[in-house]
């Protein structure tokens, strides 16, 4: 039961340590192009995401 | 749905580039803020923090769904659809609506609010080849079930959104 809950509490902090890899990545990969551009695309992908997760508690 | 959230989208852009023609220099601040509140809702939503996310426990009441299937899809489509009116699971929602009011562009309002709308309606079709309630029932199990990993994979998003919000702006 304690190695689970270890497990799942690593498992999140990867999970938060590979967003922030992720958005710093795209930042660099945008670097020369307006912040804007890049930013557009997150929001794109949030729209996305948000819209399929919201059925998963309706 | 699809409609109504076009419209939450164009609203919240059409009010951020109202704040933007009136000062044109806030959307560094706005930005830097809004990065440290996706990097805050990251964090909540892989239940690292218990943060309250702003919405309403309302429901579409169940009088106004009385009218005839065409009539009570619009009117529940309608309500559903604007995103501000009932519950807010996911703390993504009002992190995209913050964004769209910082870009302030009605145009990209409309598209993401838009894309929001017909990805959530899509979902929906999931039940549609459903027979029975209890076929109803079992679909709308599997498709909950899946309410966990969608936090974490929101809560991935969100992180990669904060540090990019954080970072890009200021890179040379």
């Amino acid at each position: 039961m304690i190695q689970t809950l270890r497990f799942e509490a690593t498992k999140r902090s990867l999970l938060v340590a590979a967003g922030l890899l992720l958005g710093l990545a795209l930042a660099l990969a945008t670097t020369g192009v307006s912040w804007q551009a890049g930013a557009v695309g997150l929001g794109f992908a949030l729209a996305v995401l948000t819209g399929l997760a919201q059925r998963c508690s309706a | 749905m699809a409609a109504a959230a076009t419209a939450t989208g164009v609203v919240f852009a059409a009010a951020g580039a109202g704040v933007s023609a009136l000062w044109p220099d806030a959307t560094l601040p706005l930005a830097a803020v809004l990065g440290a509140a996706a990097f805050a809702y990251a964090l909540h939503e892989l239940e690292l923090l218990r943060l309250p996310v702003p919405g309403r426990s309302w429901q579409v009441p169940v009088e106004w769904l009385r009218g005839g299937f065409y009539r009570s899809a619009v009117i529940f489509g309608g309500t559903v659809g604007f995103g501000v009116f009932t519950r807010v699971p996911f703390a993504s929602l009002p992190i995209l609506l913050v964004w769209l009011f910082v870009s302030g562009n009605i145009v990209y309002g409309a598209l993401a609010g838009l894309v929001y709308g017909v990805v959530r309606a899509v979902s929906i079709y999931s039940s549609a080849t459903t027979r029975t309630p209890e076929e109803l029932t079992q679909v709308s199990q599997r498709i909950m079930r899946l309410a966990a990993p969608a936090h974490q994979a929101t809560g991935l998003l969100l992180a990669a959104f904060a540090a990019y919000l954080l970072t890009a702006p200021y890179l040379p």
